[in-house]
């Protein structure tokens, strides 16, 4: 995959800047996220290593950050989840230490049993 | 919901009883709890495994249950994943006022282990986040033409799943040992009266082999097929005896008492064939609360090689509500524990029905058990 990076110099670029990111995110026992299907800023969130004792909640690690693009038209943040009638998860994001103010974004399960969302948020 | 509000108005008074058990045992017991389901019949058996690690305080069985397992790793969705977990439960035959009265404790016990393994059928959308993924860990990342890629297979990721329903299947295995002590009282004649009650230890065993298929946000179905060394204590008949010795001397009588709590009948060990299904129907109620609906469960027991034990077939349904959250799951069952009146107990159907009350409490201190690392 790093052949398509090597192009053109001009796509070299990040479209946006580079800002540190944390973030919390909860969910009903029976919500499971699609591998890899958690990304924030076109960053892949490690769901694994920051899954916390409570089965339930997903955080960053005290002290870490992740990486993330800020575009514009604010920051992309895809979920792939999969629930039963009721579920969700509510997500709260923080850019540089501030709340973002769209979040928490919560996303309950929809007709075919997805909770997915893949938005700019501001 | 009427139908849940007319059970609910008929069992008021052992709904007042099981509130008041639920708030001893909250008394007692100061764990936050989260993260529960019932879907278990009267006895506390399911063909389904769900995300459920749990303490139980069955308020008919009077059973108490624990399971510690792997199921944390279900938050994230795999092609492929393997299950394990144990699954322990004691009850005491004589009911919950037995239990909490200090009254006689029958144990029965059951100890098993199960290994699964849960197939997803989302492959194409995994395939294609796993690409994502690699050009998210790529050295020149980011740059603007990864992220373009990103964008679109994102939305092809988006495509799939807009036309595909949430799909899995888990296949298992559950082997296990159960076990019976209790005294029993035979009338046959014997030197004194004491010989008459005699300790019975059975140990039995079971193997079972299951099969889960989820299908959308309403319906996970279950079922499970199976070996069963068993013993018919629940047929039996109890009672307490008192046995008085009088001891004579001189002028004085020395009066001693000893007491029993014995079962009575034929008992029998024997083998048989067990066949479990269910049907659970998921549901959001309102903002606040979720419904799962075993809207039908099944069990067919076939004895093998006894002549004295009846097949027997038990089906049911079961209501069970759970707050969002999953902090709490409480709910109510109907269950016919003879179908088609093999045992001859009751001639009218609904003498045979029994209706229940499930508590179920998930602790943290158990669920909360860190498998991962």
């Amino acid at each position: 995959m790093r052949t398509e990076n090597a192009k053109h110099n001009a796509n070299e670029q990040p479209p946006g800047k580079i800002v540190s990111v944390t973030y919390t995110l909860k969910k009903s026992p029976l919500v499971a996220f699609l591998d890899n299907g958690f990304s924030i800023g076109y960053a892949s969130i490690d769901l694994l290593s920051d899954q916390e004792t409570n089965p339930n909640i997903f955080s960053t690690r005290e002290g870490k950050f992740y990486p993330c693009i800020l575009e514009q038209g604010g920051m992309q943040v895809t979920v792939f989840a999969e629930g039963r009638a009721g579920d969700f998860w509510t997500l709260e994001l923080q850019i540089d230490g501030q709340n973002v103010a769209a979040s928490p974004i919560r996303v309950e399960t929809n007709a075919l049993g997805h909770l997915d969302f893949d938005q700019l948020i501001n | 919901m009427l139908w849940a509000i007319w059970i609910l108005i008929n069992l008021s008074t052992e709904i007042m009883k099981a509130l008041s058990l639920i708030l001893l045992a909250g008394l007692l017991v100061r764990f936050s709890v989260y993260g529960q389901l019932v879907a278990e019949d009267a006895s506390g058996q399911s063909s389904i495994l769900l995300n459920a690690s749990t303490i139980t305080l069955d308020l008919n069985a009077a059973a108490l249950a624990a399971n510690w397992n792997n199921f944390r790793k279900l938050a994230i969705e795999k092609p492929h994943q393997m299950i394990w977990g144990i699954d322990a439960r004691g009850s005491n035959s004589d009911g919950v006022a037995e239990l909490f009265s200090g009254g006689h404790f029958t144990p029965q016990s059951r100890i098993s282990v199960y290994v699964a393994l849960r197939k997803s059928y989302q492959n194409s959308a995994l395939e294609l986040l796993k690409r994502i993924r690699d050009i998210q860990d790529s050295e020149n990342f980011p740059n603007e033409e990864a992220i373009n890629t990103i964008r679109q297979l994102n939305d092809q990721v988006r495509n799939i799943r807009e036309g595909q329903a949430s799909k899995a299947l888990t296949i298992y295995l559950n082997p296990g040992m159960n076990a019976n002590n209790f005294e029993q009282y035979t009338d046959l004649s014997t030197s004194t009266l004491a010989e008459r009650f005699n300790r019975v230890r059975f140990r039995g065993a079971f193997l079972f082999a299951g099969l889960n298929y989820e299908y959308g946000r309403r319906w996970t179905l279950g079922i499970a097929a199976g070996f069963e060394r068993c013993d018919n204590l629940d047929s039996l008949s109890s009672r307490d005896y008192t046995v008085t010795n009088i001891t004579v001397i001189g002028g004085s009588q020395l009066l001693s008492e000893s007491k029993h709590h014995s079962y009575t009948g034929d008992y029998i060990v024997y083998n048989r064939v067990q066949i479990k299904t269910d049907a659970l129907y998921f549901a959001r109620l309102n903002d606040n609360y979720r419904l799962v609906w075993n809207t039908l469960f099944t069990r067919f027991c076939i004895p093998m090689n006894e002549k004295k034990i009846n097949r027997v077939v038990q089906a049911g349904t079961a209501l069970n509500f759970y707050k969002s959250e999953g902090k709490f799951a409480g709910g109510l069952y109907a269950q016919s524990n003879d179908i088609f009146n093999s045992l001859h107990t009751a001639d009218s159907f609904t003498e045979r029905i029994s209706f229940g009350i499930v508590a179920k409490y998930a602790f943290g201190s158990i669920m909360t058990r860190d498998f991962t690392k």
